[in-house]
Order: structure tokens, then C-alpha cells, then sequence
């Protein structure tokens, strides 16, 4: 999985966090108070401008102190009975018509079909709950206003601030229940979707012998049925009940048909196959899809802490130097860097937290490894690589190398028994037998252990990034993971629903819908907007881009000094001055979205919820300050 | 109130009466029904048949798509913007490797501008070059060459009239799995059809008919038809256009030689149809490039030639002797330096000689209006007249020549020939290539005349001796370029040359993966076949399929004879012509 931007551990984060919500939070009272003092005094005039603010703050907090769940509460019931009175559960039904047509255009046969029908239903709950909710929040509060019908909640004792607060958690209440039946509905649709059998003829099983450096054996092998535009070949050791399909192999291979990486899964997933015989008949069951639906729970290798000079992917270079980063092949992106083949190049992953406790047995080893080809090769063979083992504290003691063939974009797991072959520390050139966590000479020591990678073919190159391998620790139950999904689309509602009522508390119904969506579809795109704000590397900010358009000048060269170079340029800076302030005023959207780690297979880190929940709540508590603030000064009962 | 009301009156009476010619310009045209005749339904109003006459309208271009229409009513008019929008995340999710996501986007731009030809073209060029060519697996790469074909041939239906769709999935077919670097495998892969399966139910299960030429043949073959109902060619070449389909059965010929399919007398057949349809594409009447309403055939330029000789004798032959004259006026104009430069072969000069000896042949030349110019006045409208032909002769001329360059006609020509060719010995130990078809041989032989050439068949001839044709003589031009003369029963053997030549190639070659040391013998024999066609189709040695394979070929034999502690024979090689017309590098035998 693709993690661009890695998060810190959630106690690391909050402290800075905290103190960065407050200073903004700080800022954002001085401003508003600020404006509408600026306001006041230009209507009313300075004096009573004073007065006036004096008031409406001394109000403001009074109303935040004196606050009364209760009330809040009834408001929010008011809430959310305003939203069944609008049919709001149509939404549901549609989305239910949705899942229902869209069965005819998703194919479960297609390669990433897992992914696509998790991001289809990830995403259409989303638009959904997000545009109707948005809808209903921002128009709630101005068509009371225009209807006159505020007047009856004003004119009791509730005060603006149960008034607002009541109004988010009630929408949000109502999404909540639609984001959970949408949930549920989800779930059954995408389980149901990936639901399929095979069939084995035992007569064409065959016996295969399988030369391997853990011993020689006979395996039975075959092919499944065709079902769902697909087969997959089999394997299960003579004498044994089960096997599995298409995985790749867990013993050292030794042959080339062992090492062939290509008999990797199928359509993304695999089958356990039982052979039963009775009164000598063998008969074979293919078990349910595995490997589709999964939430893993990898431990990546250690954060980077550059202060104190520590990673967790650091890299050599073709000489054996140690670098921090691999090379560039060419490519725009570049989250993955490259080792080159056949020289001293290796990536080194370092890795926290390897326990006896945790990996009694061994490590399971997963990586998605990039490849590069300077030439073809053999077309029908994979690059080979190795992995190598490398005690932190003692590099002396270190595995053998241990080989694979790399596969591009699918996972390749290798399992590390708990001993391996490793280099004798006081003898180079014997081999011993290593332990990883006990004996003379443990591979990990205090929880430490370094995976180095190479690529073994002259003049090709792997590519990867520190999430690109990892270690196993558990497989999560897919059911939480997608609720968790279904957690970072209530997040992003509740950020939704706040944002629409604090603009319905000044604006009316159409223009608070316009501001919401304009703030929300925003936040999907605050990295670009932070990229234009730091500046582009060449061809320069809007209006220079703009001029240099209408003037056909090219990109890459500086505009000669000139006046209008100079306005153009000063005008940019302020643009993107505002725009990194406007960059760091929105909510991440895109950020709060944990549809990723759940179609990618991941389990969502709960450091990940917590930061994400914080941030939530972050921009939530000063949008309803805001929204109240706002309404206590406006005159309703006009 | 009163004034108000009969405004409202007189209001609703104008939107009445505007109804009518509304009706009249709008009125949707509309087809018979099930069960009317066939005169049944009506062209519509003047908006719609201007639409039918201009094919502007969304159903003359194709299928509407009801998904596609009703996701662009629901944008309220920003479709473009959505479009732009997706474009730009396309483009991210490439970036990225994202291919899941990459794909759901390239669905919705389908959906968003399934009209706009070249969002098909260009998303399935993407899919099946960029795409497939990011992944390591060669069977990951075909899978999204397929992926990339099928959104290719989704478009399609909604564009029912462009040819450019269809000559694209020719292409992909027929290059990206018949000649990328894992074509061996994409072959196979395509036969199989066992990867993202392409063929459609009703295509025979036949290794020919799901063989990728002869599936891209197909392919264009429907789009000559859709341009010959009258669907334009957009902005492709006619010939590259008109060629692609001989092309493929050129290419299925030699993909199955190279396969090692000689079985029966299946490759001649091959090459037999191939050059008959590169015969008729040459015959062809084409559309001459930058020449509105004009025609030529490839196989044309001769004629053409002869047709602009003709002209220009008839407007020369106006005032014999008058051209000379005047040349000879404009070389004595010149300066003794500028005729010395001029009169200098052009190998001797230099890069500035020849720049300024080019100006100088055009000053000396002599012009149609100089001609014209220096007639007596009462010939010059004829001359005008004869000086029209004449310069319509000669861009014919010139552009049958080019229509062949870009064709690389005289290639094409010889390669087919040369891949059916067989060779004739005669009793008395003269040796002729010629080519063999249907059961019968023709020989080239030489001209009774200086102009002109024919050629004759052999009948019955293959396979032994038989007697022919009344005269009983053929004379024939012989490999070294005699002109000789022979009895038909004096035919000793035919020996099949051309795919003779292919099968020992590829028989040294198996020899060659066992063991090198073993290809030597295999090489050799297949060397002596390839001289004898070189010899007679002298064109074909530094171009093209053959020198590559060839070249090839010479590395391996030199890999086997080193092998056998033996030298390559640089300066008597059999096939040195070969490689010196393209030196390989490494050089061989170094």
C-alpha cells in the first residue's frame, strides 16, 4: 500500500497538535472578533461598536458555559425528525438500487476486483450521505429563518448554542443511521460478490516430484474447474489432507519451476483444497476465495526520526556507500527510489518490536517490490533478488542470502522460519545455523532487525519505498476493517455537517450550500492548493503562468527582468501567501478517508483513527464556536 | 385590469401563432414503426434534416449511450469541467501505478465524451503501450494491451462512422501483439485467448483464425468497407490505409515460417494469397495525396512515366529544336567558372558546390513558359493547352513515385516473390528463379524487345517435365544476366527456393538452441538457398525482415563455428553483401 505522507505515532502527534489547534483556535477569535469590531464601528461607530462586541462575547461565553445537553438534545431530535419529514431514508433505497445495477457493470473476475467493488461502495456511500446531509444541514436553519418558524425555538429557553450544536449532532445522528445501514447493505453486497466454488477432476491429478533444499517430495498437483473466468492450479503434498492453490512456494526452491514467482494467485486470491478418501475414492473440495477480503496488519519498519539520525529505509549505493535514498529511473513520481542490480546497491529496512511473543515460529515477510528493466532479459522470467538478515547491533551476524523472483504489483510473501542458514561471525566462510531470537548469535537483538534487499541481475533495478515490505503480524478481521472505512466517511460527515450549519447561521439556503461544497470539495484538494502555495519549481505561480500562456514564453527559462515581470511576480506572491493560509484553514478531506487501507487490504492503524478523530474534532469545536458566535449576533426576530 | 388582460390575450396569441413556425423548424424526424411500410416516419423538420445532411446529430454518430446522456444532463453544463477534472486524476492515478483507479476514471471520461473520438484512441493507446509496459510480467502486459484493445473497441459503436477506431484496433492487433518484443509469447497468448479473453463466441477455434494477423486483417478490411460506403479516412494516409490489409497476410505468412509451420504446402499458400492481395492493393485506385478528385494505382508509375514522356514529346515536338536552343541561350548567359561548376560530375563537389550547382541547373533549365514564351504567338494556346497535360502527367508521375517510397513498394514486391520463389535447373545445368503459383511457374525472361517485357507460364511443370506450349522456347535471363534460351521439357527440377530457404533457416536453428556446435552444417545449406535469392531479388538485401534475420542468422553460425575452433570467413563470406549493407554491431566475427 501506497502511504505518501506517513503518520507519527498518535502520542507523538498530539502535543504538537494540541498546541497548533490552540494557537490557530487563538487566532481565529482574535479575527473574528477583530472583524466584527471592524464591522460595528464602520455601521455603528466605535463607541458602540465596543459595547456591542463587549456584549456579544460576555453572551457568546455564557451561553458556551451555561450550555444544557438536554436542550441540545431536543434540538437535535427536532433534527432529526425534520430530515425523516423529508425523506431522507430515500437515500438508502437508492442506494440500495444503485448496488443493485451496479452488479451489471462490476466484474468480481476482473483482476483488482476486490478493490473495485470496495472503492465503489466506499465511495458511493460517501457522495451520497456527504451531498444529502449537506444538503439538509445547510438548508435547515435558513428555511427556519425564512419560514419564521425559529421564532418558536428562540422564544424558549434555548440558547444559539444548543440551537447549533443540536442542529450538527442531529444531522450527524441521521447520517450516522444511514452511513450504517448503507454499511451493512455494503457489506453483504461485496462478501456475496466474491463468493464462488471450483470443482477437481481427480482423474487428472497428478504426482509431481519437487526437488527442494528442505528435502526432496512428491506433490499432488492439478487444475480447478473454470468458475468466474478463472482457474487456478493446485498443490498438496502426498499424503497430506490440504493444500492450497496458486501461493507461492514457502519451502527454499531449488528448481526453476519452484522459483517461478508466476504461479503467484489468481484474480488476487486463492483456495484451500482438501483431498478426502474413503473406501477408496478421492474426492477433492476447493474451499471459499482467500486473500481477497483481507485487513493485514503489517509492522512496517521503524518511523523516521531524522533529529536523531533514524530510519527505517535507508539504502546503499552501487559502491556500498550508505545513502539515504536509491535512484531515480526516470520517474515523475517519486515515492520509489531504485537499487541497481549485480553491484553494492541494497535497500535496508529496519525494523522495532520483533519479539519472540509476536513471531514464535518465524517472520512472514510481504513485499511489493517495483522492477525496472534497462533490457528485456528473459521475457517469461522474473528478476531475481535476494533478502539477507543482518543483526543492527553486530552486523557480523547475518543470514545467507536468500533468493526470490520479484512480482510487480501483487504481494510476495516469503516466511523466515525461526532458524536460517546465516555466516559463521567467527568464520566467514562457514554457515551455521542461526536462531532469530536466541543462541549465541540471535539476528534480533532487543527487538531489532535489519531486512536488507538486492537485486541480482546485471543492469536491472527494484523499486520500493519503506511501506513496500513489512512484516506480517497478524491477519484483522475484514468486517472491522470495513467498518473502520465506514468510520472515516462518519468522520468526514461530521466535518461536513459542521461546516454547512456554521454557513446556514449567515448565509441563506443556496449560497450556505455553494459556501459548504465549496469548503468540502476544497479539502480534497489541499495538497495542490499547498503546492501552489510553496511555489512551483519552474513556470511560476498563476498569474505568471497565465501571462507566460498569453505571451507564448516557455516554462523552463526566468522572465527577463521587467516591470510587468515584477507585478506579475509580487501579485503571485500574494496569491499564494493567501493560498497557503486558505491551505492550512481547510480540512483535510481526502486525509480523514480510510477507503485506501481497506481496498488496499490493510487494517487501518488505530494511531491513524485517533489522529484522524482529533482532527475532526479539531475543526468541529471552532466551527460551532463560530456558527454560534455568529447567530447570537444576528437579530432572527427581525 | 382590462388593458392588462387583453395584454395577457394578445400575448398567448403570438406564442400561438410563434408555435407554428417552431413546429415547422424543430419537428423531430422519426422512423417507421413495426408493422408500417416502409415509407413510414418522416425526415422531420428543417433542424433535423440539416442535422441528418450534416451528420451532426449524436444518433447519426452512434449508439446513445442513456448513462453517458443522462450523466451529462445531471452536470447542469459543466461537463467539460468535469472532464477536465477527470483527465487530470487519470493522469494522477498513472502517475501513481494506481491502475484500479486508473480504470474507474477512464470509465467515467468514456461516459462523460463517448463521442469525442479521441478520448478512446488515446485512453487505449495509453492502456496498451504506457500501461502494459509498467508491468514486469509479460502476461500483465498483455492482459492490459487486451484491456486496452476492448476500451478501443467499446468506442466504437458510438462512433459508427469513423475509420480511425477501427484501422487502431487493426493496429494493436496486428503490431502491438504481432511485433513488440514479447511477440512470441502475445501470439500464443492471443491464440489461447485463456488472458482477458478477446475473441468473440462465434470465431472458430482454429489456430488461423484466432492467429493475430489474420484477426488485425479483419479489422482493417472493415474499415476499407466503412470507407467505401462512404466514410471518410480522417486525416489517414490512403496508402498506409489501403496497404494494412496485404500487409498482415504478409506478416501471417512469415510469423508461421518463423513458427516453424511448413507443414504440406501451407506456406506457399500463404505467401500465395499474401501476394495476391498486395497485388491488389497495388491495382488499387487510391486517392492521390495533395491532388483533389485524383486517382493512381502503385502499380501505375510505369504507365504514368510513359504517359508523361508522351506529353511532353507532343508539347516539345511543337518547335523541334526550340528547347535546345533556348538551354543552350542560358548556358551561354552563365560565366565560364559557373559552366565549369556546372558542367562537374556531382560526385566530385562539395557541400557548397553542390548548393550553388543546384542553383545553377535551375537556371539553365528550361521552363514550360519559357517554352511558351519563345513559341510564335499562334501556337501558344495550344501550348498552354499541351503545358497543362504536361504538368499534370508529371505530379501524377511524381506522385506514383512517392505513393511507392511510401509504400516501400519495390520491397514488398520482391519479398513476396522472393518468399514463393522457386528454382528451375534446366538439362543442360542453367539455373532460373522464378516464382511458383497455383501450380504454375513464372519465369521472368528476357525482352524480345528493348521495351518491353513479358512474362509466360510453364504449366503442369511443377513436379517434373512437361511439354509446353507450341513454340516449345522460352528464352529467359539467367541469375549472372545471360540471356539464354530453353526447351520447357528442357526442365530438369524445380526446387522450392523461397520457403526451402526459410525451413533450413529454421531447422539450423532448432539445431542451434540444442547444441551450436551441431548448426554449422544446417547453416550452410541454408546460406546457399538465401544467395540464389538474393542474387535474384537484389533489393532485399539491406532492408527489411530479411537482413535482420539473416544478420541473425551469420551471429549464430559464427557462435557454432567458434564452437569448432573455426574462423568466420570475413573476406569470402556467402553473405558479406548482407552484412555490409547493414553492419551489425558487435561486429560479427571479432
Amino acid at each position: 500500500m501506497v502511504i505518501e505522507n506517513e503518520l507519527p505515532p498518535f502520542w507523538e502527534w498530539l502535543p504538537g497538535a494540541l498546541g497548533t489547534w490552540a494557537l490557530a483556535c487563538l487566532i481565529l477569535a482574535v479575527a473574528v472578533v477583530a472583524l466584527t469590531l471592524l464591522f460595528g464601528m464602520v455601521v455603528s461607530g466605535p463607541a458602540v461598536a465596543l459595547r456591542q462586541t463587549r456584549y456579544r462575547l460576555a453572551s457568546v461565553v455564557k451561553d458556551l458555559v451555561l450550555f444544557s445537553p438536554r436542550r441540545a438534545l431536543a434540538i437535535a431530535g427536532l433534527a432529526m425528525r425534520e430530515s425523516i419529514r423529508r425523506r431522507v431514508l430515500v437515500v438508502f433505497v437508492l442506494y440500495v438500487l444503485i448496488l443493485l445495477f451496479a452488479a451489471w457493470f462490476l466484474d468480481p473476475a476482473d483482476q483488482e476486483a476486490a478493490r473495485t467493488y470496495l472503492s465503489f461502495v466506499l465511495f458511493t456511500s460517501a457522495f451520497l450521505v456527504l451531498v444529502v446531509m449537506l444538503l439538509l444541514s445547510a438548508l435547515s436553519l435558513p428555511t427556519d429563518i425564512a419560514g419564521r418558524t425559529v421564532y418558536t425555538v428562540v422564544t424558549k429557553p434555548v440558547r444559539t448554542s444548543e440551537i447549533v450544536l443540536g442542529r450538527i449532532m442531529g444531522f450527524t445522528a441521521i447520517g450516522t443511521m444511514l452511513l450504517a445501514l448503507m454499511s451493512v447493505v455494503s457489506y453483504i453486497f461485496v462478501v456475496r460478490a466474491f463468493d464462488h466454488r471450483h470443482e477437481i477432476d481427480p482423474e487428472q491429478v497428478r504426482e509431481v516430484r519437487v526437488y527442494a533444499d528442505t528435502g526432496d517430495r512428491t506433490d499432488l498437483r492439478g487444475e480447478t474447474s473454470d468458475s468466474f473466468r478463472h482457474r487456478h492450479q493446485f498443490s498438496i503434498r502426498k499424503g497430506s489432507e490440504h493444500g492450497v492453490t496458486d501461493m507461492p512456494m514457502i519451502d527454499t526452491p531449488r528448481n526453476d519451476e519452484e522459483l517461478n514467482p508466476h504461479r503467484g494467485v489468481v484474480q488476487g486470491h486463492w483456495h484451500k483444497v482438501t483431498r478426502r478418501e474413503r473406501n477408496g475414492e478421492v474426492t477433492y473440495e476447493v474451499g471459499p476465495p482467500e486473500g481477497q477480503l483481507v485487513a493485514r496488519i503489517p509492522v512496517y519498519a521503524r518511523p523516521d526520526n531524522p533529529d536523531q539520525g533514524r530510519y527505517g529505509l535507508t539504502f546503499l549505493d552501487r559502491n556500498g556507500t550508505p545513502t539515504l535514498k536509491g535512484i531515480n529511473v526516470g520517474n515523475e513520481w517519486t515515492y520509489r527510489t531504485y537499487i541497481e542490480g549485480q553491484t553494492g546497491a541494497a535497500a535496508i529496512w529496519h525494523f522495532e518490536g520483533i519479539t519472540p511473543e509476536r513471531f514464535p515460529n518465524g517472520l512472514p515477510l510481504q513485499m511489493t517490490l517495483r522492477v525496472f528493466r534497462t533490457h528485456k532479459g528473459t521475457i517469461t522470467e522474473g528478476i531475481n533478488g535476494s533478502i539477507r538478515l543482518v543483526n543492527p547491533k553486530n552486523p557480523n551476524i547475518r543470514s545467507t542470502f536468500i533468493d526470490f523472483r520479484a512480482k510487480e504489483y501483487s504481494i510476495y510473501e516469503h516466511f523466515i522460519p525461526r532458524t536460517v542458514r546465516g555466516v559463521d561471525p567467527n568464520n566467514p566462510a562457514n554457515t551455521i545455523e542461526l536462531d532469530l531470537f536466541a543462541g549465541l548469535y540471535p539476528l534480533v537483538e532487543d527487538g531489532e532487525l535489519k531486512i536488507e534487499i538486492r537485486c541480482n541481475d546485471r543492469a536491472q533495478y527494484f523499486g520500493m519505498a519503506k511501506p513496500d515490505l513489512y512484516i506480517m503480524a497478524a491477519e484483522g478481521s475484514f468486517l472491522m476493517n470495513f467498518a473502520k472505512g465506514y468510520f472515516g466517511i462518519w468522520m468526514q460527515l461530521v466535518l461536513i455537517v459542521s461546516l454547512a450549519v456554521m454557513f446556514s447561521t449567515f448565509l441563506n439556503g443556496a449560497v450556505a450550500i455553494l459556501a459548504a461544497a465549496a469548503g468540502g470539495i476544497s479539502g480534497y484538494f489541499t495538497r495542490m492548493i499547498e503546492e501552489i502555495a510553496a511555489g512551483p519549481e519552474y513556470g511560476g505561480g498563476p498569474i505568471e503562468s497565465f501571462y507566460r500562456i498569453v505571451t507564448r514564453r516557455p516554462m523552463a527559462t526566468e522572465l527577463e527582468p521587467s516591470l510587468t515581470a515584477t507585478v506579475v511576480q509580487s501579485l503571485d506572491y500574494g496569491i499564494e501567501a493567501v493560498l497557503g493560509v486558505v491551505a492550512r484553514m481547510l480540512p483535510n478531506m481526502g486525509g480523514l478517508s480510510d477507503a485506501d487501507w481497506v481496498t488496499s487490504g490493510f487494517d487501518v492503524p488505530t494511531d491513524v483513527l485517533l489522529i484522524q478523530f482529533c482532527t475532526v474534532i479539531g475543526f468541529a469545536i471552532p466551527l460551532y464556536v463560530l456558527g454560534h458566535y455568529i447567530l447570537r449576533g444576528r437579530e432572527v426576530a427581525a | 385590469m382590462n388593458r392588462t388582460l387583453r395584454n395577457k390575450a394578445i400575448y398567448l396569441v403570438l406564442m400561438a401563432l410563434l408555435l407554428v413556425p417552431l413546429s415547422w423548424l424543430g419537428q423531430p424526424a422519426t422512423v417507421a414503426t413495426e408493422g408500417e411500410s416502409s415509407s413510414g416516419g418522416s425526415s422531420g423538420g428543417t433542424l433535423a434534416q440539416l442535422r441528418a445532411e450534416y451528420d451532426l446529430s449524436h444518433g447519426n454518430l452512434g449508439e446513445i449511450d442513456p448513462t453517458s446522456e443522462a450523466l451529462k444532463l445531471a452536470l447542469f453544463g459543466m461537463r467539460g469541467l468535469a472532464a477536465t477534472i477527470t483527465w487530470e486524476q487519470a493522469r494522477e492515478y498513472q502517475m501513481k501505478e494506481d491502475w484500479t483507479n486508473l480504470d474507474l476514471k477512464l470509465e467515467q471520461i468514456a461516459r462523460l465524451q463517448p463521442h469525442f473520438v479521441m478520448v478512446w484512441r488515446h485512453q487505449a493507446w495509453n492502456l496498451s503501450y504506457n500501461v502494459s509496459a509498467e508491468w514486469d510480467d509479460y502476461r500483465d502486459r498483455y492482459y492490459w494491451v487486451i484491456r486496452g484493445l476492448k476500451y478501443l473497441m467499446r468506442g466504437q459503436p458510438y462512433n459508427r462512422h469513423d475509420t480511425r477506431l477501427v484501422w487502431d484496433e487493426g493496429w494493436f492487433i496486428g503490431q502491438k501483439v504481432g511485433k513488440s518484443d514479447e511477440y512470441r509469447q502475445f501470439r500464443i497468448l492471443f491464440r489461447e485467448n485463456a488472458i482477458n479473453p478477446i475473441h468473440p463466441e462465434d470465431r472458430p477455434a482454429r489456430d488461423e483464425d484466432r492467429d493475430n494477423w489474420q484477426v488485425a486483417r479483419q479489422a482493417f478490411l472493415r474499415g476499407l468497407q466503412m470507407y467505401e460506403r462512404g466514410d471518410e479516412l480522417r486525416g489517414a494516409n490512403p496508402l498506409i490505409f489501403f496497404s494494412e490489409p496485404s500487409r498482415c497476410s504478409i506478416r501471417f505468412a512469415a510469423a508461421k515460417e518463423e513458427e516453424g509451420d511448413f507443414e504440406g504446402d501451407r506456406p506457399r499458400s500463404r505467401w500465395e494469397r499474401a501476394r495476391e492481395e498486395w497485388h491488389e492493393f497495388t491495382h488499387r485506385s487510391i486517392p492521390a495525396a495533395g491532388m483533389a478528385n485524383v486517382f493512381l494505382t502503385v502499380a501505375g508509375l510505369e504507365e504514368y512515366s510513359r504517359e508523361q514522356v508522351a506529353a511532353e514529346r507532343e508539347f516539345y515536338n511543337l518547335q523541334p529544336g526550340l528547347q535546345e536552343e533556348l538551354q543552350a541561350q542560358k548556358r551561354a548567359a552563365l560565366t565560364d567558372a559557373e559552366r565549369q561548376l556546372l558542367d562537374t560530375p556531382a560526385g566530385s563537389l562539395s557541400d557548397e558546390q553542390m548548393e550553388e550547382h543546384s542553383k545553377l541547373a535551375q537556371r539553365v533549365q528550361v521552363t514550360l513558359q519559357d517554352f511558351i514564351n519563345a513559341l510564335p504567338e499562334e501556337k501558344r494556346a495550344q501550348a498552354n493547352e499541351l503545358a497543362k497535360k504536361v504538368n499534370a502527367t508529371r505530379a501524377l508521375t511524381q506522385a506514383g513515385s512517392a505513393a511507392r517510397y511510401t509504400v516501400n513498394y519495390d520491397y514488398w514486391e520482391k519479398r513476396c516473390e522472393a518468399e514463393q520463389s522457386v528454382l528451375v535447373r534446366t538439362v543442360d545445368g542453367q539455373e532460373v528463379v522464378g516464382v511458383e503459383q497455383s501450380n504454375t511457374l513464372l519465369l521472368p525472361i528476357a525482352a524480345a524487345t528493348d521495351e518491353e517485357e513479358r512474362e509466360t507460364t510453364i504449366r503442369g511443370l511443377v513436379g517434373g517435365v512437361a511439354a509446353w506450349n507450341p513454340s516449345g522456347e522460352i528464352r529467359v535471363l539467367t541469375p549472372d544476366g545471360r540471356i539464354a534460351v530453353i526447351q520447357a521439357e528442357g526442365v530438369r527440377e524445380v526446387i522450392d527456393l523461397g520457403v526451402g530457404a526459410r525451413r533450413d533457416l529454421y531447422h539450423a536453428y532448432q539445431a542451434y538452441r540444442i547444441d551450436p556446435f551441431t548448426a554449422k552444417p544446417y547453416y550452410e545449406t541454408a546460406f546457399l538457398k538465401w544467395r540464389k535469392i538474393l542474387d535474384a531479388y537484389p533489393v532485399l538485401v539491406g532492408d527489411g525482415d530479411i537482413n535482420d534475420d539473416l544478420t541473425m542468422a551469420s551471429r549464430r553460425y559464427d557462435v557454432s563455428l567458434q564452437r569448432r575452433n573455426l574462423p568466420f570467413p570475413k573476406d569470402d563470406y556467402i553473405l558479406n553483401d548482407v552484412l555490409e549493407a547493414r553492419p551489425p554491431d558487435p561486429p560479427i566475427g571479432e
